[in-house]
């Protein structure tokens, strides 16, 4: 490596980062050339500087802090405030979705428990009523037998109406 | 409470995890080991003295927690690390309106760190050169990127090697390297800025 080209930025950076051998090129061109030399320099006592510096203002705020084994505390996790806003987002969620589901269920029940009155009603009668239905037949009996039973003679122009309207009716287009 | 009761109070709790041996069961041994490193990389990440103590202890607490999850792959440093970036990570994420809006209030002055400097010996014009130095270095590297910023500061602070700094942020090594080359790239465009200001 001439003294004409520098060092790149990546190769300073390298050398920074983990100094190569003594016998590298990157060295040799360093003893030769004063720029990259102080360039070298000039970051290296800038980054010294600056970890010293902030070595020191940590160590000197923990010390201000009192912060001895005395005042080592079980923190509350800090991640708590958010886990809490999501435990009751959550909560809220869960409600809102057994509430909606809860509206069409009662529905559901109400409409059944309207309808299943008659189901039972039809299936229990033959074994609890069972007086009531023989009361029953016996009275379906009565009216059939009525009902087939032959018509009074008072009785016997209601039975067909239209009987004596058609033989008059007969009688006036045999006149025609 | 005290780091020992602490550690007595926890290792009470009965839990399937203290079966298995681990580093962490001397926790104030662990706590007093790797506590000032731990919250240096956290102040140094955040800017903010309460809010880095707050995750110390949490770093800490949710070691313990998940100590049975420590196989020994890595140091406890990198371990400890590890958690530490995750909350740094997760407080910013979470809290970031918060989080950007404390940081305007509650940022600490670049000229308060040079302050802190240690050079009680030498001359005046060098010190104020290195002091102008390190504030402008600490104004650069809040405008990193957080990954470069975390990067940057694993290996110029708390002096990680490469293949550490990948361990912990779980990025492999030659990413690690162009973000630090970026990183260094972006500081030395703004020092040789103020080098010809200063000319």
């Amino acid at each position: 490596m001439s003294r004409e080209t520098h060092l790149t930025h990546n190769q300073l950076c390298d050398i920074l980062l983990a100094p190569p051998q003594e016998t590298s090129p990157q060295m040799q061109h360093l003893r030769d050339c004063p720029l990259c030399a102080a360039e070298l320099a000039s970051m290296r006592q800038s980054l010294s500087d600056f970890q010293a510096a902030t070595k020191t203002w940590a160590s000197h705020t923990m010390a201000n802090r009192a912060w001895s084994p005395s005042t080592f505390e079980i923190p509350v996790p800090l991640s708590s405030a958010p886990r809490r806003f999501f435990e009751r987002q959550i909560l809220w969620a869960s409600t809102t979705l057994l509430f909606a589901a809860a509206v069409p269920l009662t529905l559901h029940y109400h409409r059944t428990s309207a309808q299943a009155p008659a189901a039972p009603t039809v299936a229990t009668r033959p074994d609890n009523h069972q007086p009531d239905l023989t009361g029953d037949e016996a009275l379906l009996e009565e009216i059939d037998q009525t009902l087939s039973s032959s018509i009074p003679t008072p009785m016997q122009p209601l039975a067909d109406p239209t009987a004596g309207r058609s033989s008059q009716r007969n009688s006036t287009l045999k006149e025609n | 409470m005290a780091t020992e009761a602490l550690a007595t109070n926890l290792l009470s709790e009965t839990s399937p995890a203290s079966a298995l041996p681990t580093p962490f069961d001397d926790l104030a041994a662990v706590v007093d080991t790797h506590r000032s490193r731990i919250f240096r990389f956290l102040l140094s990440s955040l800017r903010d003295p309460d809010l880095a103590e707050t995750l110390t202890q949490e770093t800490f607490l949710r070691a313990w927690n998940s100590r049975s999850a420590f196989r020994g792959d890595c140091s406890v440093a990198t371990w400890l690390t590890r958690i530490a970036l995750n909350l740094v990570r997760d407080h910013t994420r979470t809290h970031r309106f918060r989080f950007w809006k404390r940081i305007s209030v509650q940022a600490v002055d670049p000229a308060d760190i040079a302050a802190f400097l240690p050079h009680p010996d030498a001359l005046a014009d060098s010190r104020l050169i290195a002091a102008e130095q390190v504030t402008l270095l600490w104004q650069t590297v809040s405008t990193l990127s957080p990954r470069q910023r975390t990067i940057f500061l694993l290996r110029f602070i708390e002096e990680m090697d490469l293949s550490e700094i990948s361990s912990v942020t779980g990025i492999p090594v030659n990413t690690v390297k162009s973000h630090l080359y970026r990183a260094l790239a972006h500081i030395r465009e703004r020092h040789s800025k103020l080098t010809r200001k200063s000319l």
